[in-house]
């Protein structure tokens, strides 16, 4: 099913949750919500499940207006961050639920519920208690129950974000595959930028109720179309620069688009001083003061190159930015 | 064992001997004496005294309107503790203190607020004896007095599970297709039934020994409203100390079975909560 938003608000008090959100959504497309926590993804998620209704703006799922359809008759999948299983119910009868409440017959629940079990690899706990399984089998079974009456779109609320790094990693590779097998149109919500850029087709970076960017991952990560976007995609540098009309702006810069050198043959090149050496990972940072930035700026390099530069704290050495970005608004 | 583990608090032999003393002086000593008390009259006085019509009479009638009051409590405090566990409103705290009242309330003070209330030329009993309707020195009575001394218990023991319960099992349902009974029904009452039940037999306890705020509205009609309590003090009056102490093991047996329901209970849902 595809999907689309146009113009939704959404007021808390003097909370603005949605301040005018329009998003289009195509059939099979896994598109991930990202931002940061209170920026009004998961609102604009409750208001695609019908939980929460907008002030104004509608839903229209496959161009169908549902934006008072109350959330029993839209048929969406939802999957919550601390799973909110039945507890008292066995696995069986969580999967089973949702087909159950619809009168399915019972044996087309029994077929569904097992084929449903062995999607999510975790045929042989139908007779378990949710509280008996791990946090990842938890929610592989949210997941399940989500999927077992066919839902129009699967709505996934920070599906991860109880889980620990191991688990988390697997689970996304896992989503990825069954989002290929089973082909549901998809939200996940998530402030994760990892979860965002390794599972989904598309991102929308929200801020502040707002949709700062819509994108593919590559593009969005390349070409931020805000310097806020720019910041909460990652480590960023800030320092200043003169731009083609002579006026001094703020020039951004990716720890990894910068080079070093011993001697300032380049005129872009800024002298700096290195601080610390972080050696321990899969690239080298190193942490630089610079007369010319007020902040200290961070540079990563690969382990050869920077072997081969021979650096330790307290070197002075120049800087030479490979990209810098400059943004109309600095919001 | 308790005992190998090293503990911050030193002298694990010293306080379970103290707990067993303090038990068994305050609590089994006095109930042991009770039950020997009973006995003195042997077997056949015993059977008498409990079986006489007058004390049947009123231990049927105590633990008739015991479970009238706990099952009014326990829908009705369930709407109360759901409104207080749920939603936010101005003069919550009050109303959340107002639900403690008839803990510190001393029960006498109880009955005979209730009484003014109910009886025939009371603000309410007024109103409603011209149509033919009765509450107070009735067994109606009886029942409002044990509702009002049983409330607390029922709320205090669901509202935090209520609490606890995530919003969003609700909203799993309801996105599954469930209508809001069919949530209500299928998730929300299973996963609050042994709170129920807990508060179902705390209250329930707790009215089967009321005294004090009964016997004001009751009439205390031999055979028609008279409760188990209060035949106790009237024939302890009588000097009829076996006779007393034999309705009293009846109590206690009473109180023992029911106490066995909140333990079965409580751990069960202490068990689900663990594990979850």
């Amino acid at each position: 099913m595809s999907f689309e938003v146009h113009g939704l608000e959404k007021r808390f008090g003097s909370y603005v949750a949605l301040d005018g959100v329009s998003l289009r959504v195509a059939k099979g497309e896994l598109v991930a919500l990202l931002g940061p926590s209170g920026c009004g993804k998961t609102t604009l998620l409750r208001v695609l499940a019908g939980l929460e209704t907008a002030d104004s703006g509608t839903v229209l799922f496959d161009g169908v207006d549902v934006t008072r359809t109350p959330p029993a008759s839209r048929n969406v999948g939802l999957v919550f961050q601390h799973y909110a299983l039945f507890e008292h119910m066995t696995v069986f009868e969580n999967v089973a639920f949702g087909l159950r409440v619809r009168g399915a017959s019972k044996a087309r629940v029994a077929e569904r519920v097992r084929e449903l079990l062995a999607h999510v690899r975790l045929e042989g706990f139908a007779s378990r208690l949710p509280s008996q399984l791990s946090g990842g089998q938890r929610q592989r079974i949210a997941l399940a129950r989500a999927l077992a009456a066919e839902p129009r779109v699967l709505l996934l609320d920070e599906p991860f974000g109880a889980l620990d790094a191991r688990v988390r990693q697997e689970l996304r590779v896992w989503l990825r595959r069954l989002h290929a097998d089973a082909g549901v149109t998809t939200v996940l919500v998530t402030h994760d930028r990892e979860d965002a850029f390794e599972v989904a087709d598309r991102v929308a970076v929200m801020n502040a109720g707002r949709l700062e960017q819509v994108g593919k991952p590559v593009d969005v990560f390349h070409d931020p179309a805000s310097a806020w976007v720019m910041r909460f995609l990652g480590d960023v540098n800030e320092f200043p620069v003169r731009s083609e009309r002579g006026s001094s702006v703020v020039g951004y810069v990716r720890p990894h688009e910068i080079e070093l050198s011993r001697s300032g043959t380049d005129v872009a090149s800024l002298a700096a001083k290195i601080r610390r050496v972080h050696s321990a990972g899969a690239s080298v940072r190193i942490e630089f003061e610079a007369d010319a930035a007020s902040a200290p700026l961070v540079a990563e390099l690969d382990e050869r190159t920077f072997q081969s530069l021979k650096l330790s704290a307290g070197d002075d050495v120049f800087l030479l930015p490979r990209r810098v970005r400059v943004f109309d608004r600095h919001a | 064992m308790a005992t190998k583990r090293r503990s911050p608090i030193p002298g694990f032999r010293l306080t379970l001997g103290f707990t067993l003393f303090y038990l068994g002086l305050l609590v089994l000593f006095p109930l042991a004496l009770l039950v020997a008390k009973s006995a003195s009259g042997g077997w056949g006085a015993f059977w008498r005294a409990v079986t006489s019509p007058r004390a049947l009479a009123s231990l049927r009638f105590t633990v008739l309107t015991s479970v009238a009051a706990a099952l009014i409590n326990v829908v009705f405090g369930f709407v109360l503790a759901w409104v207080l566990a749920r939603y936010r409103f101005p003069g919550k705290r009050i109303v959340d203190a107002i639900v403690d009242l008839p803990l510190a309330l001393p029960t006498a003070v109880a009955g005979v607020a209730l009484a003014t209330v109910y009886s025939d030329n009371g603000w309410v009993g007024s109103r409603l004896a011209p149509l033919g309707i009765h509450l107070a020195f009735a067994w109606p009575g009886v029942v409002i007095a044990l509702v009002f001394v049983g409330l607390p218990f029922l709320v205090r023991t669901v509202q935090p599970v209520i609490e606890e319960l995530d919003p969003a099992v609700e909203e799993a349902a309801i996105t599954l297709g469930a209508s809001r009974a069919q949530a209500f029904a299928r998730v929300v009452l299973p996963a609050l039934a042994p709170a129920l039940r807990a508060g179902f037999a705390a209250a329930l306890a707790r009215a089967l020994g009321e005294y004090g705020s009964v016997v004001f509205i009751a009439g205390n009609m031999p055979m028609k409203t008279e409760i188990s309590s209060l035949l106790i003090m009237t024939k302890l009056d009588q000097y009829d100390y076996a006779g007393a102490a034999s309705i009293g093991v009846v109590m206690l047996a009473l109180s023992l079975v029911v106490l066995v329901v909140i333990h079965a209970s409580r751990t069960s849902s202490e068990k689900l909560r663990a594990l979850a």
